[in-house]
Order: C-alpha cells, then sequence, then structure tokens
C-alpha cells in the first residue's frame, strides 16, 4: 500500500517536471525566437561607432558571431513564417529557430545552403509550402531571395539532395511525417532556386 | 604657293589623322584579342560590353551576377549579349581588396552571392582583374582559369529535426494521467 502511494507522489512529481521542462522550451522557443530577430535587425542597422576605441568594434563584432545570435532571418511570406536562422543545428538553435546545415552553403557565400528546422516547431509550417512560393533570407550584407522549385519526401539516409550545386540555392530539412512521435522515418525537403537580382 | 598650299592641306589631314586615331579605340568587336585570351576565355566578344584603355593597356569590360565567394576568390556568371548568363568563371583576388558594389567600395571579405561585378580582362594576356573601388587604384590581375571551378563535394548529413520536447510532454502528461489515476482509486477505497 505504502509502495502505492510513493508511485502516486513519483508520478505526480516526475509529470510535473516534464511538463514543465516542455513549457519552459515552449517559453524558450517563443522568447528566443522573438529577442534573436530583435537583435540581428538590431545589428543590420550598427550604432555609431565613429568615438569607440579599436578594442570596442572589435568586441562588439566578435559579439554578433557568437553561436547563441541570429545570422539571418528566414522568411516565407506565403506561409507567413519568419524565424531567426542560427549557424548550428543543434537542439538549443532548432528550439528557437532554424540552424544552417554543417557541410553545405552559407547565404552570402553561395552554393546550397541547407537550413534545418522542427517539423513539431517552426517547419510545420513547411506542410503547406508550394511551388513558385518565395523563400527569403535577410542577412547582414543582403536580402537574398529564392523561388521554390520541388518538395521532395525522402528516406532519412538519403543526402543526394543537399549536394552542393553551381547556382545559389536553398533546401529546407524536416522530418516527416510532421505528424509522429519519435525518430520519424523520412524527411521532407524544399529545394529552391536563387532568384537574381537582374531577373526580378 | 599652291605647292605651300598642297604642302598645309597633307599637313593638316596627317596632324587630324594623328589626333583622332587614339580617339577611335577598339570596341568589342574590334578589339585584337590574343589567342590565349580567346583559347581560355572564347565567349569573350559575347560578354565584353565595352574595351577601356587603363596604364597604355587595353582592357575588355565584363559585368555579371556574383554567384559564389571564396576566401580568396569569387565566381561569376557575367551577363552575355544576348541576355543570357555565360558559364561559372573564377577570379581569383583578396579578402581585403575592395570593389566597387551600387556605388560604395565593399571589401572581398563582405561581398554577397546576387552582388552586380565588374572585371576586365587584358586584351593582349590571359588575365582578368577586379574593378577597383577607385579608379586611380591598381589592377590586380590575375590568370585567366579554362575550366569552370569543381562544386564542392557533398559532405552533409541528414541533421536531426526530430525533437524531444514531444515525447517529454506525452511521457509527462501520461504519469500525470497514471498518478491522478491512482489518486482516484485511492480515494474511491478510502470512501
Amino acid at each position: 500500500m505504502r509502495a502505492l502511494r510513493w508511485t502516486e507522489v513519483g508520478a505526480y512529481i516526475l509529470g510535473a517536471l516534464l511538463c514543465s521542462l516542455f513549457a519552459l522550451a515552449q517559453a524558450d522557443s517563443a522568447l528566443g525566437s522573438t529577442n534573436a530577430i530583435e537583435e540581428f535587425t538590431a545589428s543590420v542597422t550598427p550604432p555609431d561607432q565613429s568615438l569607440w576605441a579599436a578594442n570596442r568594434i572589435r568586441d562588439y563584432q566578435a559579439a554578433q558571431n557568437s553561436p547563441t545570435k541570429a545570422v539571418a532571418v528566414l522568411t516565407i511570406p506565403s506561409l507567413k513564417l519568419e524565424v531567426p536562422l542560427f549557424d548550428s543545428d543543434d537542439e538549443i538553435s532548432l528550439n528557437r529557430g532554424a540552424g544552417l546545415v554543417a557541410g553545405m552553403g552559407r547565404p552570402d557565400s553561395g552554393g546550397n545552403v541547407g537550413i534545418a528546422g522542427h517539423r513539431d516547431g517552426y517547419f510545420r509550417a513547411l506542410k503547406d509550402i508550394k511551388v513558385g512560393d518565395t523563400i527569403e533570407i535577410r542577412t547582414r550584407l543582403k536580402l537574398h531571395r529564392y523561388r521554390v522549385t520541388s518538395v521532395d519526401i525522402v528516406d532519412k539516409d538519403d543526402t543526394r539532395l543537399l549536394s552542393d550545386t553551381d547556382l545559389p540555392g536553398v533546401t529546407l530539412v524536416t522530418c516527416y511525417p510532421f505528424y509522429f512521435v519519435g525518430n520519424a522515418p523520412q524527411r521532407y525537403l524544399v529545394a529552391a532556386t536563387y532568384v537574381w537580382p537582374s531577373d526580378s | 604657293m599652291r605647292r605651300s598650299i598642297y604642302l598645309s592641306i597633307i599637313g593638316a589631314t596627317v596632324a587630324l589623322g594623328g589626333i583622332t586615331a587614339p580617339a577611335m579605340a577598339a570596341d568589342c568587336a574590334t578589339a585584337q584579342f590574343s589567342d590565349a585570351v580567346l583559347a581560355r576565355f572564347p565567349n569573350i566578344r559575347a560578354v565584353c560590353t565595352e574595351v577601356i584603355e587603363k596604364d597604355g593597356q587595353q582592357y575588355a569590360v565584363v559585368k555579371g551576377d556574383l554567384v559564389r565567394t571564396g576566401t580568396n576568390a569569387v565566381y561569376m556568371k557575367f551577363n552575355m549579349a544576348d541576355g543570357t548568363k555565360s558559364d561559372t568563371r573564377k577570379i581569383e583576388t583578396r579578402p581585403e581588396f575592395r570593389v566597387k558594389v551600387d556605388g560604395k567600395p565593399v571589401s572581398v571579405r563582405n561581398l554577397a552571392v546576387g552582388q552586380q561585378l565588374t572585371a576586365y580582362v587584358k586584351v593582349s594576356d590571359p588575365v582578368i582583374a577586379l574593378e577597383p573601388a577607385e579608379p586611380t587604384e591598381a589592377l590586380a590581375a590575375y590568370p585567366i582559369e579554362e575550366a569552370a571551378p569543381a562544386m564542392a563535394a557533398n559532405t552533409a548529413e541528414m541533421p536531426r529535426t526530430a525533437g524531444p520536447m514531444p515525447l517529454v510532454a506525452s511521457l509527462g502528461a501520461l504519469l500525470l494521467a497514471f498518478a491522478g489515476m491512482l489518486t482516484f482509486l485511492r480515494v474511491r477505497r478510502q470512501s
């Protein structure tokens, strides 16, 4: 009888802890995303540094490159999606926004830019994306526009669509099916090609 | 008298010829590109917008889109006369070298794809140089590479896009439901 009582109390405590952890992650996702976008927007128009010392300017620039700071903002107007883009696709970054996939291109330097996001978070909206939709990536240097050319569902180990490309492009990656608890067996990939300013 | 008039006319003609000769600068169609330039850059006439003289040398001006940046190089697709783009060309440079983008000087390390750049191809030698930010700056010319640059090998792995949070939330809810059920049974048994 006593063991049953302890089990009951233990289940309450553990259940409450896990639910609190989930609530904290949700709060961090919402607040972290908003803060990251605000910080990024402020960094695009940096403060007047004409009176700053050289080492202060260096420290300021180093702070802008911190892994916790967004390197860009990803926007998909048709889905009303706006998320900060981080330099890493680790768990914390993906909880707050989307992350650049290691070993692939970067928005300003070209190639195939890989961007990962959680299917149960910001990238669940990708289920409604269509060929022809516009994807925008605002970096500190430039606003890049891409047009969606294909949407594919592939095996989770199939990395062919992550290969480098001659022309700049972007590939958004998330798990598939979208509503699946546990390790999803497939990946949902959205490929888009660069829209040249001279062509638009 | 008549002889001096003839001589004056001839002299004036020669003088005018001397003045107009430099003004008749070569254009893209008539520029005498060397065989080495044509071998390395076969479609140079199709991408050439004008021919200019700088430091006593003729250069074909080519404009295009930046498609990729590297540590010491940029990769461009040039605008062809028919409106299409050329194959990708690598241009060596230095990260601190400054070029002009939208009228403003920008160092190569701060360039981004999609920007429009201008480069100069020397008519007599197979070398190419990015247009410097200031016209007075010296050109930094590098050999034109024959082949289009190879793309990077695919080293990317499929990212882990399945977060543990849905599982954490489900487990937490199940435990709370289980604890609630135990409470219900205990209270029922006691009453």
